[in-house]
C-alpha cells in the first residue's frame, strides 16, 4: 500500500461537529459618556455631573474640563439598564433647558 | 388594567429598592418583587426554577453590584427606562391578544426581551428560556428536568414516548411534559 493511498484513506475519515450551546454571559458593564460641544456652557456640564452622577463639585469640573479638552468624558459606570436611564435624563434634561449637550453609552 | 395581584407586586418592587435608598427602581428588584407573585411563581416553578437560589442571587446582587445607586437624596425610586418598557410590552401584548389583565406572567414574559439584564441573566443561568415559559403558559406544557434513570428506560426501548390517561391540566389544555426532548402528555 503506497503513502497516497493511507493519506487518501485517513483524509476519509468521519468526524463530529460539535456545536457547542452559547454559555449565558454574564451581562457587560457600560460607561456613560458626556460629548463635548461648543454651546453648552461648562456651569450646566457640572450641573448635570453633580445631579445625575453624585459627583461632587471638584470631580464634576475635573470631567468637565476632561469632555472640553478631550472631547468626551466618562461620567460614571454602570449595567446597561441604569447606563441606559441615565442617559435618557441627561439628555432629556438638556432638551428642557434648551442645550445640545450629548450622552451616551459605550460597552466596557 | 393590571391585575390587583400585579399591582401589589410593583408595589413591593418600588419599596425593595426605596428601602435600599436606590436611585432606581430595576428588573432586579421586579424580578425579586416577582419571586412572591402568585401567578409568576407558577411559571417558574413550571420551568424548574430554583426559587430560592434566585432570590439568594438577586438579593447579593441588589445588595452588592448596585451600590453605586445608593442616593442621598430622599426621593422614590424611580422605575429604569428598561422597567417601563417591561411593562408597556407586557400592557401591549394583554391588549393585543384581547385580554383584560396583566398579570405576573405577562410581565415576567415580557422581561426576557430585555438585553444585557442580570434578571434575565439568573434565569438563563437556571436554563430557563423565554420558550420555555411560554410554552407552559400558552400550552401548559410543563418542562420536566431530563432524569437519567428516564433517560436509560427509553433508551432500551426505542421510541418510547411515556403516553399515559391525558389529563386537563388547571388552564384546560391536555397537560404535556418533556423528557429527552421528548414531548409527551403527562400524568
Amino acid at each position: 500500500m503506497s503513502d497516497n493511498d493511507r493519506i487518501g484513506r485517513d483524509d476519509r475519515q468521519t468526524g463530529v461537529v460539535v456545536k457547542s450551546k452559547p454559555k449565558t454571559k454574564k451581562p457587560s458593564m457600560y460607561k456613560v459618556l458626556l460629548l463635548n460641544d461648543d454651546y453648552t456652557p461648562m456651569e450646566f456640564v457640572v450641573h448635570v455631573l453633580e445631579r445625575f452622577f453624585n459627583k461632587n463639585r471638584s470631580e464634576a469640573e475635573r470631567i468637565m474640563l476632561h469632555v472640553h479638552r478631550r472631547g468626551v468624558g466618562i461620567c460614571g459606570v454602570y449595567t446597561y439598564e441604569v447606563a441606559e436611564t441615565k442617559v435618557t435624563q441627561v439628555i432629556d434634561f438638556a432638551r428642557r433647558n434648551e442645550h445640545p449637550l450629548q450622552c451616551t453609552l459605550e460597552k466596557e | 388594567m393590571l391585575s390587583p395581584k400585579l399591582e401589589q407586586t410593583l408595589h413591593r418592587a418600588l419599596a425593595l429598592a426605596n428601602d435600599r435608598r436606590h436611585e432606581y427602581a430595576t428588573l432586579e428588584h421586579l424580578l425579586l418583587a416577582l419571586t412572591e407573585d402568585q401567578d409568576a411563581i407558577t411559571v417558574l416553578r413550571a420551568c424548574n426554577v430554583d426559587l430560592d437560589r434566585l432570590r439568594g442571587d438577586l438579593l447579593e446582587y441588589l445588595d452588592g453590584s448596585l451600590s453605586n445607586l445608593v442616593g442621598n437624596a430622599a426621593s422614590d425610586a424611580k422605575p429604569t427606562a428598561g422597567f417601563q418598557r417591561v411593562l408597556q410590552r407586557a400592557a401591549i401584548h394583554v391588549q393585543s391578544s384581547g385580554r383584560e389583565e396583566v398579570t405576573g406572567t405577562n410581565l415576567l414574559l415580557a422581561l426576557f426581551s430585555e438585553r444585557e439584564s442580570h434578571a434575565v441573566f439568573y434565569l438563563q443561568e437556571q436554563e430557563m428560556s423565554r420558550l420555555d415559559a411560554v410554552n407552559f403558559v400558552a400550552h401548559g406544557l410543563a418542562k420536566v428536568r431530563a432524569n437519567p434513570e428516564v433517560r436509560r428506560a427509553s433508551r432500551a426501548d426505542v421510541d418510547a414516548v411515556e403516553f399515559s390517561q391525558p389529563r386537563p391540566s388547571r388552564s384546560g389544555a391536555v397537560g404535556f411534559t418533556c423528557r429527552d426532548g421528548v414531548w409527551a402528555f403527562s400524568s
